[in-house]
């Protein structure tokens, strides 16, 4: 065999060891040393591509965001009256529940992280913070945006950062239930194409529109935080199931900032 | 030291493109931007300067694209090298580069969706989608790109691209030999 072939093969064999110790996780450790090094450089590059990819985005789509803004304003005044009333509903809660000696629904405290990387290749999805093992995030924590949409949950921890596995990789499975229906259900993503509201059995009601919240029955997540709207239902012929898609109310890769829930 | 730096520096800046165009895109769509530049790069450089490139280039892929595995890091080295290692003719028209360029992304993609957790097709209904945004999009954006670096390197002459340290001195003569 040639000098140069016999070369390329070591490097492919190489690199195969290193495709099995990534998989097996024995790089963990360098690969997190290495990350506390990158990390500023890592947020200087995403906010540098950030600037400039939103200044091209927005030239690009002129012509459609003043009928955007127009939009999103009068869903702003729609979720502000909203919000009002919930919040005179959540006071009303509170002086229910302490007359009643309840203990408070949530027992979670935030920790705000900025999103400092976002997964490229297609097939991962997940987003990496600047906070890690010094702020004490644990893995598996949840992690929300816009004080209560679920984003996903912290899958592995460094000291400085902390990688996020989004809701819409596949990796994520989220106890769910329909408030208007009260359907049951868990959440996940398909690989970034599709997320999914399936497990529902065909005797409850599942309809377009419906919004969707966490049960807090898998344990990782706290309940009643906002998961999407249902935007079609399928069920087959004689299944027992029935599933539906779900449109998320933020755009998980454009995230800039996140809360990590940590129990207190 | 200037030899590891400003590539380093260059695929720190593409690894930052792509966390912007994979920020701004359509959800499902992917553009790898190191691929194509490693790719081009596969047709000119000897094996084990694109080895260190493709590594400094993975590591800095895998850095700012917040990637937990480093699958992405082991295929940005193993393909460039696999490219090198069976076309090693720079002569080729830079259409030809383009179109391996494309099938080595499309194999890259499989690559990299087969790594994926779960099953590696989609339900029916998503295959399509699938398809397009996960696989052809990708590599019809790559064999473009890896068309137009090749094009643009072979209109410099490969000169001033040799000062920042990515090409051999002997660029513009007699293509080097693997080492």
């Amino acid at each position: 065999m040639p000098r140069p072939r016999f070369r390329v093969l070591l490097g492919m064999v190489g690199v195969g060891l290193v495709i099995l110790a990534l998989h097996d996780g024995w790089l963990n450790g360098p690969l997190g040393l290495a990350r506390v090094g990158f990390a500023p450089v890592e947020w200087s590059i995403t906010n540098v591509g950030e600037t400039v990819g939103g200044v091209v985005w927005s030239f690009l789509r002129v012509g459609t965001l003043s009928r955007r803004v127009r939009t999103l304003e009068e869903e702003l005044a729609r979720l502000r009256a909203e919000q009002a009333r919930e919040a005179s509903l959540q006071q009303e809660n509170a002086e229910l529940r302490q007359a009643l000696r309840l203990l408070p629904r949530t027992r979670f405290r935030h920790v705000a992280a900025d999103v400092t990387g976002v997964s490229t290749d297609g097939a991962s999805a997940v987003l990496r913070i600047n906070r890690g093992a010094n702020d004490r995030i644990p893995t598996d924590a949840a992690v929300i945006a816009a004080d209560g949409v679920v984003v996903g949950h912290v899958s592995s921890v460094q000291t400085s950062t902390a990688t996020v596995e989004l809701l819409t990789g596949g990796k994520v499975r989220v106890a769910a239930r329909a408030l208007d229906t009260g359907a049951e259900g868990i959440v996940h993503g398909v690989r970034g194409l599709d997320v999914i509201f399936d497990g529902i059995p065909r005797t409850q009601t599942l309809r377009v529109g419906d919004r969707l919240v966490t049960t807090g029955l898998d344990g990782n997540f706290p309940p009643y935080l906002l998961l999407g709207t249902v935007v079609s239902v399928r069920a087959l012929e004689n299944a027992i199931f029935q599933e539906a898609s779900v449109q998320l109310p933020l755009d998980l890769h454009r995230l800039k900032v996140v809360a990590v829930l940590l129990e207190s | 030291m200037r030899k590891i730096l400003l590539p380093l520096l260059l695929f720190f800046l593409l690894a930052g493109g792509e966390t912007a165009v994979a920020r701004w895109l359509p959800s499902p769509f992917v553009a790898p931007l190191l691929l194509p530049a490693l790719l081009t790069l596969a047709f000119r450089l000897p094996a084990t300067r694109l080895a260190r490139l493709a590594f400094l280039g993975g590591l800095a892929g895998e850095a700012a694209s917040g990637l937990p595995g480093g699958t992405i890091l082991a295929a940005l080295v193993a393909l460039p090298l696999a490219v090198r290692a069976l076309v090693r003719r720079p002569e080729l028209p830079v259409l030809v580069r383009g179109l391996v360029g494309m099938i080595a992304a499309l194999l890259f993609s499989i690559l990299v969706q087969a790594a994926a957790p779960g099953p590696f097709a989609p339900p029916a209904r998503l295959l399509a989608q699938f398809i397009t945004a996960k696989l052809l999009f990708p590599s019809l954006f790559v064999g473009a790109l890896v068309l137009f670096m090749g094009s643009l390197l072979d209109a410099r002459e490969q000169r001033r691209f040799s000062s920042l340290g990515l090409l051999p001195a002997a660029a513009g003569g007699p293509y080097p030999s693997v080492k």
